[in-house]
């Protein structure tokens, strides 16, 4: 399991549970020396890293970063079956299925912060989530390709409905005081920082969490 | 064209670019609205103010470094203040989550902290060698310390904010960070002005300057303090911005002549004119996120010494 599943400020899963398993930093003597069955990494992981385990013969599964739900369900498949446990992949594809919220009317415009002054662009999984739930990436609008830094200003010009984070980023208050002094009318909503980390079964969570925000918003 | 009319100029650019920094933007908002208001009155005049202050701190700093070190290749990064503020303000974003009060206050701490360092090893004399040496120790271990803070960091999220950070930029900066740094920056800047007559002495060489009644130790001090005051507080409200302390006092020397007290108004006003200028630019460029200003200025700081370099090197015979 990786470190960052015991950080409060990184993990997808309940913290209890993440740290009755044993934490590595990704590198991979901490791996080897654990004999596992099967190595699931990342494209990011170091290239030194994915050749030491392949020069060990150890069975590696290398994955992607979704940006759909559909390549999240895809990748719950690949590690169920490569785990030996379709069944229960099939089990969570269909609960993520049955979360989709079947939104119909207004899309109101939100800006998500996933981290500190860090806006969440388009082309992401949580931009899926977004959209799937009845919400308008308003980073997305403003044409922020990736996930990167917003200016307020820009914000100011075209200002969302709602803006949801998981805390303050060092801007937030002086972000605040600019939109209420331009008379706009956007809401602050709280999104957990643990259903914004990964696919798979946050997805479920996230999307009931995104509805209730558009319910609050479109009432 | 006489050195009066130059400082005109110069000074014509600093307000002309002062303009431009309150005009441009990514957005044009009718003139008059309640956005447009709150744009200009919370975003752009503080982002001037501090643009203006930061650039005529940077500038001054290089030009009296320069001077007081005999070197041309000083620049405020030299003393290794920039890189020690640096780390107080990462170690502040990696372990406090720290808000814009407490990234100042961080900042500044490591800035005190370098400063004091550097008085501990250059206290027995005012060698520029040790000095240059002193502050690329402090420097370098700043650096590596920032480093290592990142390596170990809890979480990517803020590692990717301390990257961006660290990129240095006066994107949404607020009244409140004026406030903060505006009385170090100004306080910074008069302790460096006050070098300049001794720096006219010390280009006759050490023992010159001590035979014409100049203490060394005292300008040493000023300098220190000075260049930690300003830098410090620069750092801790936009992040690192290189390359305007080592860039403004080259192109100016020409223009106003190599003795350096000559040299420190015409610096503070080109620095602040280069600044003001960069940052404008650093919004004109397509997409919804901005340039960061670090970048930017090591994007004029390179090709310019690239240039120094070709032009050095059609005069050797290689």
């Amino acid at each position: 399991m990786s470190r960052y599943s015991h950080d409060p400020a990184s993990t997808s899963m309940p913290l209890a549970l993440a740290r009755r398993y044993p934490a590595t930093a990704g590198t991979a003597e901490e791996v080897i020396a654990r004999h596992p069955d099967l190595v699931v990494t990342d494209v990011f992981a170091p290239a030194a890293t994915r050749a030491a385990y392949e020069r060990l013969g150890m069975k590696v599964l290398t994955l992607n970063s979704p940006a759909t739900i559909a390549a999240s369900e895809a990748q719950v498949m690949t590690i169920a079956d490569a785990a030996g446990v379709p069944a229960r992949g099939r089990a969570l594809v269909r609960s993520i299925e049955a979360a989709i919220p079947r939104a119909s009317g207004p899309r109101p415009a939100a800006l998500l912060y996933i981290s500190g002054d860090l806006a969440n662009g388009g082309g992401t999984l949580l931009d899926d989530l977004f959209a799937r739930a009845g919400l308008r990436n308003a980073a997305a609008d403003y044409g922020l390709a990736f996930t990167g830094t917003l200016p307020i200003e820009t914000i100011v010009a075209h200002p969302p409905r709602a803006i949801l984070s998981d805390g303050d980023g060092r801007t937030a208050d002086l972000r605040r005081r600019v939109l209420v002094r331009s008379g706009a009318a956007t809401v602050d909503a709280h999104f957990p920082r643990r259903l914004m980390n990964c696919g798979g079964p946050t997805i479920v969570p996230a999307l009931q969490r995104l509805a209730a925000i558009r319910a609050k918003l479109v009432s | 064209m006489n050195r009066t009319l130059r400082l005109v100029l110069l000074a014509s650019l600093v307000v002309a670019g002062f303009a431009l920094s309150l005009a441009a933007g990514k957005q044009w908002l009718p003139w008059g609205s309640d956005a447009a208001t709150a744009v200009f009155v919370e975003l752009r005049l503080p982002r001037a103010i501090l643009g203006l202050l930061l650039g005529a701190m940077l500038g001054l700093s290089g030009a009296v470094l320069q001077g007081f070190l005999r070197n041309p290749l000083a620049d405020p990064a030299v003393v290794g203040v920039s890189s020690s503020a640096a780390l107080g303000a990462v170690a502040a974003i990696l372990y406090a989550g720290a808000g814009s009060l407490g990234l100042f206050a961080a900042a500044m701490t490591g800035a005190l902290a370098a400063m004091l360092l550097l008085v501990a090893l250059t206290w027995r004399g005012a060698d520029p060698v040790a000095f240059i040496l002193a502050g690329t120790v402090l420097s370098s271990l700043a650096g590596a310390l920032t480093a290592f803070l990142i390596s170990i960091a809890p979480n990517p999220y803020a590692v990717a904010s301390v990257l961006d950070w660290l990129m240095g930029a006066l994107t949404d900066r607020s009244l409140a960070d004026v406030a903060r740094a505006a009385p170090l920056l100004i306080g910074g800047c008069v302790l460096l002005a006050l070098a300049g007559p001794a720096l006219d002495a010390l280009t006759l060489g050490e023992g010159a300057a001590r035979s014409l009644g100049i203490r060394i130790g005292r300008i040493q001090a000023l300098v220190v303090l000075g260049t930690g005051l300003g830098v410090g507080a620069g750092v801790a409200v936009t992040g690192v911005i290189g390359f305007v302390g080592l860039v403004v006092p080259h192109v100016l020397r020409p223009l106003f002549g190599h003795r350096p007290s000559a040299l420190l108004l015409p610096s503070a006003l080109g620095g602040a004119a280069l600044v003001l200028f960069a940052d404008s630019l650093c919004r004109f460029v397509p997409g919804a996120a901005e340039v960061r200003l670090g970048v930017a200025m090591a994007l004029i700081g390179a090709p310019f010494f690239l240039g120094l370099l070709l032009r050095r090197r059609s005069r050797a015979w290689i």
